[in-house]
């Protein structure tokens, strides 16, 4: 892979790359007309609505589906026994479709009444009467850890999802290859370099504390939502709100044993996702408009996605720290434990501990992972998922270890952040990573050196990392006849990723961006693409648009020379049109050329190229955050009052885009700080399910963000980017809680700070 | 004589609606019968604004256009008035200036926020020529709406920069004259949802009265018992949506003369029951500045341009923002039979949680307060989670008068801290004629604490609440008696 985008160019001489520009969908989105999922009216089309648990646990007694039956527009009601094409295991929230036996988590899918209107749905379910006998239930790490505690799965945690053979309808079962395993933990994992005790016996400062986090939801402002339409000829077609077509298509043909080429995945305009819809109520859809035999749609309202969907777990680290006088780290020791709800990733924790603990150097290193279950809704990503986490535990510990030596917390980082080539926790050696320029930068930035405090006010500055994904990737280029240039993708645009590939087509082609369109093409016919998430879009899939767009240019100077029967290297592109160099009033348009190049019988045909493209390596970001808050003391309410967010992005593509993701990703991370959690109680029920009691950061919340675009280029990358996405939300609930800790001496373990908490906290 | 149908505009155009659909929320009639899909329901409960439209009000010869949810409001709510939907704010090709500065500031990143986003500042816009009303600044106005993408900073310079861009008069693009000559025309006498469908001929299972005299509003609840009054929806529509309550008969209570406006009588203040917070905030904002303060923490724009005074009262929540202003006011509670009016002290209108001195065929019909409070000093305290349309924890109101250095009258109300909002009579005896020092309001301050019984619940402990109790009398003296001091 080439770094720079055609070879001969520098960046400076970029004409659309590099500046900030609008997005190409704004102005639909704009009118209200961009088409999401929800506003779809197919011919024909029933409405679903689920029937959800009301409990955590407990044993399907009756299912009593007449009087439901009863109410008009009511097509029918359906439980798990009725979905006759879903004969898997459940093992996973999308793998649930409905409860067989037994519900496991509060918001767990019983049943769902088809009708006619979405009011007829409406009024039916809310009168299948579900006869539920309660089981214990197991609503948290402490109480699923407790030796004698009950299990969430006794006959074993279910592992994959294969087929439930003859007994269709029984409790599932899990594999029993886990028994080593202590009780509602469903694997452990354990990271060891030199021998830490060896490290906290040379140390001299020693610290040690238990951090944790709740469960935060994704909290995108489109509900849940999808279609499902089967047709003539037996093609599954889903329209829905997705962030990984792809991986919804293989999981409705494999859930539903429906053949690859059976199911199509249509990628609709996505109302926000975050981590939170990569596939959960498709193949329940699918299921059922295969019952149904007609296209059926399934919406959640707000509150059904609070209790059913799969919100960032919560988690508990201890964390023991050595360090010697001069400030460098001897030994890091930590457990981690995650609370995955009723199903496990089984990767979570061992994420956790990849990215709290990779980001010091330390010559000893233990951590010990587990993944618990309870009888919760099973976890799910959102941004960085597990980075808030450990960016919390262990920027808290650094600041607290900073004061402890007397050090300057930057200089403290400084001395100990790890660079390229320096191990991570998993023992492989980070790629590029530009954790020390963002340190350095924030250190010799005006706005920081400038920082001002009054009374009450203080400043707190925190580290996020995240290793941004890349997957192998393909895309299509064409040059249209009538002047546009088409480019074809598999990906999902959530965070203005096409307009960024607009300006990098336009570049190429010396076009005006509004001539590039990108059609994003459905599961079944469009190129490979990663899903949305991770950070990985533009790294992955840059390459493969830009090579393709420079094979349609070289097809298109072909047919140029031809026409002027010129020398290829003396063509020049402008505008739209080949001029040969000197002689711009004799210019062709790509249009004509492309044209001619379709219709002429003989000539060189229609010009298209395709482009793969897999990068090796991944290319880690680095966000450095520092904020100040002033603490009201009468009843500890914190208010963001200044921040600055530094942020190794590679190479800026747009900056504008850039700088949105920061602001909004920021504002999500004080959203981690201050007041977001679902709580739950002993009996696993969700205490915030609405807007009112799920405080999600408002206008008045929000702080202005100095962005500051550290481009330190990636080595392999297209033009050097790195993925931008997902760092912004990673430090901010760390630096709030360092500056809360400047400000009343009182240091959090736990997130939100909430007012009521930290009024305690100062008053005890 | 009753008319079976209402009459309304939707983005300029004359709609007539009749039968059960007008008992459908707004934003559903837009998306499904209208295909107007720009309008997004998110949360179906007034929390996130993207259902935001115009609901504009004919006046004269003009319209008033307001931000409200059309989640909340019934399609009968619309019955003489014009709505215009996101699909209706641009003018052909043009982009309305905040669509312009939006698009040119990336205001909109996922775009599901954004129709509800651009209605609401486009709603403060229009705010300009008229004098009554204060232009919110954007943070202010964007209170009701949430966005997850963008961390609502580039919607805020958006909102700033499209001030610079000229644009056209929304009276040019929907010209009131016609539009309100045919809304008066259509609408001249009363509406009703009742008995039997004709076109049916069978009985429906909903009613729906939209009455204009009191006396009317009485004899209809007298023959239908189980009717539930209707104002500004703003309570009662969230509880349709949200626990499914199915009220099957409705007296919409916004066309009653007798309920409507702010007047004087004698010493008196006299509001009215159908006053909007909206409505008291314009008054006040000329008249008693520091009860405009008050409004500043309530609730949301849309929602203080629907959600009214009696609504308020009626649904009596103990940590409903006005309850304390009105018990250290000494309003008293109007309630009307439909002859008989009884001027109902507050203290005694709440006898208990959600509990009211309000007999079977009586309306909460206005509020009066004397004048004299007016000129007392005030402050106001609500503290919650955030600072905006967020349910409060602790509610507070303090009326003081000082007169060569001593509490000449003071007045103390909690709410949040009882089933409902409660006077504290002993620690304002504690602190009446005597010089306010710091250790008197130290003492008070503790008296206070003893004197409310906190609820815990999930929001807040009682003992967070005890000392809030304390600590707020300690802010109001640092704050107000130590400055004059
Ligand atoms: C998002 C949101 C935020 C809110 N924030 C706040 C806040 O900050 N502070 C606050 O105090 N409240 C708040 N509320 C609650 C609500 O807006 C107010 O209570 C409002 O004043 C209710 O008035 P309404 O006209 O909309 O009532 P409606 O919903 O029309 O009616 C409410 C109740 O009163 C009854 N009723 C109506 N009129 C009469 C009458 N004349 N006589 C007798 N009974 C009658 C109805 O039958 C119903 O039971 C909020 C609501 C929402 C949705
Ligand atoms: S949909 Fe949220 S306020 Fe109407
Ligand atoms: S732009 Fe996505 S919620 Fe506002």
């Amino acid at each position: 892979m080439s770094k720079s985008i055609s070879g001969e160019n520098a960046p400076s001489q970029f004409k659309y790359i590099g500046k900030p520009r609008g997005t190409i969908d704004a102005p639909e989105k704009l009118k209200g007309q961009a088409l999401y999922t929800a506003d779809l009216q197919l011919p024909s089309m029933l409405h679903l609505r689920p029937v959800l648990s009301p409990h955590a646990h407990a044993r399907i007694v009756s299912i009593d589906k007449e009087a439901a039956l009863a109410v008009p527009g009511v097509r029918a009601v359906l439980d798990a026994s009725d979905l006759t094409h879903w004969r898997k295991k459940a093992a996973s929230r999308v793998g649930a479709l409905l409860a067989r036996n037994e519900v496991m988590f509060q918001g767990h899918p019983v049943a769902v009444v088809v009708g006619e209107t979405p009011q007829a749905a409406w009024d039916g379910a809310s009168v299948v009467d579900v006869d539920y006998e309660e089981l214990d239930v197991v609503a948290d790490i402490q109480t699923a850890l407790k030796s004698g505690a009950p299990l969430v799965w006794p006959n074993g945690i279910p592992r994959d999802e294969s087929d439930v053979s003859g007994d269709h309808g029984a409790v599932e079962k899990g594999e029993s290859d886990a028994a080593s395993l202590p009780p509602n933990v469903h694997s452990m994992n354990s990271y060891t370099r030199g021998e830490v005790e060896e490290g906290f016996a040379e140390a001299d400062v020693v610290l040690e504390r238990n951090y944790r986090t709740g469960i935060v939801h994704q909290g995108y402002m489109e509900p849940q939502v999808c279609v499902a339409s089967p047709d003539p000829m037996g093609i599954m077609t889903i329209y829905t709100s997705t962030q990984g077509p792809r991986t919804v298509h293989k999981d409705v043909s494999r859930l539903l044993d429906l053949p690859h080429t059976k199911v199509k995945v249509v990628p609709m305009v996505i109302g926000g996702g975050f981590g939170g819809k990569h596939g959960m109520l498709e193949p329940l859809a699918a299921a059922v408009a295969l019952e149904m035999k007609a296209p059926v749609k399934l919406e959640l309202t707000r509150t059904e996605d609070f209790m059913t969907s799969m919100p960032a777990p919560a988690a508990e680290v201890w964390l023991k720290m050595g360090v010697k006088q001069d400030g460098i780290i001897c030994a890091i020791q930590a457990r981690i434990d995650v609370d995955n709800g009723v199903f496990a990733a089984a990767w979570w924790s061992g994420l956790l501990a990849q990215l709290m603990t990779s980001g010091y150097r330390t010559p000893h290193l233990k951590i010990d992972c587990r993944e618990v279950v309870t009888h919760k809704p099973m976890a799910g990503a959102y941004r960085a998922p597990t980075a808030q986490t450990a960016s919390f535990a262990m920027e808290s510990h650094m600041d607290e270890l900073a004061r402890s030596l007397k050090l300057d917390p930057l200089e403290f980082r400084l001395q100990n952040a790890a660079g390229s080539g320096d191990l991570m926790s998993n023992g492989n050696p980070w790629p590029s990573l530009g954790l020390k320029e963002c340190l350095t930068t924030l250190k010799e930035s005006e706005l920081w050196q400038q920082r001002q405090t009054n009374e009450n006010e203080g400043w707190g500055i925190a580290v996020g990392l995240w290793p941004c994904g890349v997957s192998p990737a393909s895309a299509v280029c064409r040059m249209l006849p009538n002047g546009n240039v088409q480019v074809q993708v598999g990906s999902v645009d959530i965070s203005g990723i096409n307009s960024g590939f607009v300006q990098i087509v336009a570049e190429v082609l010396s076009i005006d961006p509004s001539k590039v369109e990108i059609i994003q093409v459905d599961s079944h016919a469009g190129p490979v693409a990663p899903p949305s998430g991770g950070s990985q879009v533009s790294y992955s899939l840059a390459g493969a648009i830009s090579g393709a767009t420079r094979n349609v240019k070289d097809q298109l100077a072909k047919l140029a020379a031809e026409h002027f029967e010129a020398a290829e290297r003396d063509l020049v592109f402008e505008e739209g049109s080949v001029h040969v160099n000197g002689l711009p009033s004799k210019a062709i348009s790509l249009a004509e050329l492309a044209s001619q190049a379709e219709s002429r019988k003989g000539g060189a045909g229609p010009v298209i190229a395709t482009s793969s493209n897999s990068i090796q390596e991944n290319a880690p970001a680095v966000a450095v955050h520092a904020v100040k808050v002033v603490v009201d003391l009468e009843t500890g309410k914190v208010s963001p009052k200044n921040y600055i967010a530094v942020q190794d992005v590679g190479f800026a593509i747009n900056p504008m885009l850039i700088e949105g993701q920061v602001q909004g990703g920021v504002l999500q991370g004080l959203g981690w700080g201050l007041w977001e959690e679902m709580p739950y109680d002993a009996q696993g029920q969700l205490l915030a399910s609405n807007f009112l009691d799920y405080a999600m950061p408002r206008a008045d919340d929000s702080v202005f963000v100095d962005a500051v675009l550290v481009e330190n280029p990636s080595p392999l990358g297209p033009l050097g980017i790195r993925g931008v996405g997902e760092p912004p939300i990673v430090p901010g609930g760390a630096a709030v809680a360092n500056a809360v800790r400047e400000v009343t001496g009182v240091r959090f373990e736990q997130l939100p700070i909430r007012p009521q908490a930290l009024w305690k906290a100062m008053n005890s | 004589m009753k008319r079976d149908y209402i009459f309304f505009f939707c983005n300029g155009q004359p709609i007539w609606a009749k039968g059960l659909a007008v008992l459908q929320t707004l934003s559903a009639w837009l998306r499904k019968e209208r295909q107007l899909t720009g309008t997004k329901v998110v949360c179906a409960e007034g929390d996130c604004g993207a259902c935001t439209v115009l609901l504009g009000y004919p006046s004269s010869e003009k319209i008033k256009y307001e931000a409200v949810n059309s989640c909340i409001l019934n399609v009968h709510q619309l019955d003489g008035l014009h709505v215009i939907t996101i699909e209706g704010l641009a003018w052909g090709d043009r982009l309305h200036p905040v669509q312009q500065a939006m698009r040119d500031g990336f205001g909109s990143q996922c775009g599901f926020c954004t129709p509800g986003i651009v209605m609401a500042l486009a709603a403060n816009a229009l705010v300009d020529s008229e004098s009554t009303r204060k232009k919110l600044t954007a943070k202010e106005a964007l209170i009701g709406n949430l966005c997850r993408c963008t961390g609502y900073e580039a919607i805020i310079d958006s909102a700033e920069a499209s001030k610079k861009i000229n644009s056209w008069k929304l009276a040019d693009q929907y010209p009131p004259g016609a539009i309100v000559k045919q809304l008066k025309v259509e609408t001249k006498i009363p509406f009703a949802l009742q008995e039997v469908d004709p076109s049916l001929e069978q009985e429906i299972p909903r009613k729906c009265w939209r009455p204009r005299t009191l006396k009317d509003a009485i004899e209809i609840k007298r023959k239908h018992r189980e009717a539930r009054w209707l104002a500004g929806g703003t309570d009662l529509c969230v509880q349709i949506n949200k626990e499914r309550i199915d009220p099957k008969e409705l007296i919409a209570t916004s066309e009653i003369s007798e309920l409507c406006g702010i007047r004087e009588e004698g010493n008196d203040l006299i509001f009215g029951g159908n006053v909007s917070w909206r409505e008291l905030e314009e008054w006040a904002q000329l008249n008693w500045p520091i009860v405009k303060d008050m409004l500043d923490l309530f609730a949301s724009p849309q929602i203080r341009n629907r959600g009214t005074i009696a609504g308020n009262l009626a649904n009596a929540s103990p940590v409903a923002d006005s309850l304390p202003w009105l018990y250290v006011s000494e309003a008293e509670i109007g309630t009307c039979d439909g002859e008989k009016w009884r001027w109902i002290p507050i203290e005694k209108f709440y006898k208990g949680y959600k509990l009211l001195d309000l007999r079977k065929f009586e309306l909460i019909g206005a509020i009066r307060i004397p004048k004299s409070h007016q000129s007392l000093s005030q402050r106001l305290f609500k503290v919650s989670k955030r600072r905006d349309l967020d349910i409060s924890t602790f509610t507070a109101a303090i009326q003081w008068q000082i007169v060569e250095g001593r509490f000449q009258q003071i007045r103390l109300a909690y709410g949040g801290v009882g089933p409902t909002v409660i006077r504290l009579h002993k620690t304002e005896k504690v602190l009446l004629s005597k010089p306010c020092t710091k250790d008197l309001i130290e003492q008070a301050g503790k008296i206070a604490a003893a004197e409310i019984s906190p609820i815990s619940d999930v929001r807040s402990s009682n003992h967070y609440r005890n000392r809030l109790a304390e600590t707020i009398l300690k802010k109001f003296f640092y704050e107000e008696i130590s400055v004059l001091a």
